[in-house]
């Protein structure tokens, strides 16, 4: 009597199974069989292996051409953006002026407010009570050779609170956790000279007074 | 590499951050960054205060969107990656390469939002 097709399907099938695996597995042909089935359908193993960390698409909820509107709100026509900052909800821009001057914008989901103020600046941070510190350019005085840095803290409202000098040479304002801290690094950002930046971003998580915090002597 | 520091500025910990995974999980080549033309891996980097660094990609394509590692500060683990949409500027269209005119995210901060800007072109978004 002839063998039906699920006979010959099946012996062809672990015909070439049997004739992939060790002698020693030979002996378990109906084990190997039924376990090769399970891996039928199996995915393929890639040695490049995209990464599972999830990938979040975010639109823009708000977008502000700041070139017009400083213009209209100051008067001046700005070269550049130098440096952001934002805490909680509000941010702050800080823009490069002609005739050593500055621009200054701040605001929130509700609100834009504009300043000009006599520079020039290149570095901004903010606390948590939304007070503005804006470091000096450096070439712009003889104080670079002599390691001075100064800089001046504007309140929430704008303001001038404060005038600071600082014995140090090349620091810079940053903040965390609303916390103004300096840095002594400058420039953007590269994988090198990440190590310092995130330094510096985990000092200030890691402390968190509301007050302005300045690491280094004043004088 | 991440340096942890105490309130007392002493050393207390070191970490490699995951800019390799970073490009992988948006699909992108990992390549080292070439000194020599100025290649680098990284537009800018900045911290907000739910201790979380974001990182800003920069060997991404030009005409956007804009990628933005973010890892959390005292693991150094890779939390996830933003993709982010970037708006247009007139001053930035370029037929070949960016003919859409996006922007170029050359300046971010964040904290309860993600800022970005483009620092030549004066245009902010925020997310």
């Amino acid at each position: 009597m002839g063998k039906n097709c699920l006979t010959i399907l099946f012996d062809t099938y672990s015909a070439a199974v049997m004739s992939q695996v060790s002698p020693a597995l030979k002996r378990r042909r109906w084990c190997v069989v039924l376990s090769s089935l399970f891996l039928i359908g199996a995915p393929a193993v890639s040695p490049q292996v995209r990464s599972s960390r999830p990938v979040r698409s975010l639109q823009p909820v708000t977008v502000i051409d700041l070139r017009d509107s400083t213009q209209s709100e100051t008067g001046m026509t700005c070269d550049d953006i130098r440096d952001i900052t934002e805490v909680g909800t509000r941010w702050a821009v800080l823009l490069d002026c002609p005739a050593q001057k500055s621009a200054l914008v701040w605001g929130d989901e509700k609100s834009k407010h504009f300043l000009s103020v006599d520079g020039p600046f290149d570095r901004i941070a903010m606390d948590s009570a939304y007070n503005l510190v804006l470091r000096s350019v450096p070439a712009a005085s003889s104080d670079a050779t002599i390691g001075l840095t100064r800089a001046i803290v504007l309140d929430a409202t704008g303001a001038v609170s404060r005038r600071l000098t600082i014995k140090s040479r090349g620091v810079r304002p940053f903040q965390v956790a609303g916390t103004v801290r300096w840095a002594t690094q400058s420039g953007s950002f590269t994988d090198a000279e990440l190590n310092s930046v995130d330094t510096a971003h985990l000092n200030t998580y890691i402390l968190t007074p509301t007050k302005i915090h300045l690491n280094g002597s004043m004088s | 590499m991440v340096n942890v520091f105490d309130e007392q500025n002493r050393l207390t910990g070191t970490r490699v951050l995951p800019l390799d995974e970073a490009y992988k999980a948006i699909g992108l080549p990992i390549r080292p960054p070439d000194v020599q033309s100025g290649r680098g891996r990284v537009l800018w980097a900045t911290g907000s205060s739910a201790g979380l660094i974001y990182i800003c990609l920069s060997d991404t394509p030009g005409s956007g969107p804009g990628y933005v590692a973010v890892v959390n500060a005292m693991t150094g683990i890779l939390s996830g990656v933003i993709r982010a949409e970037l708006p247009t500027a007139t001053g930035r269209a370029n037929p070949r390469f960016n003919p859409a005119g996006v922007i170029v995210p050359t300046l971010g901060a964040a904290d309860a939002h993600l800022v970005i800007a483009d620092r030549d072109m004066q245009v902010v978004a925020v997310y």
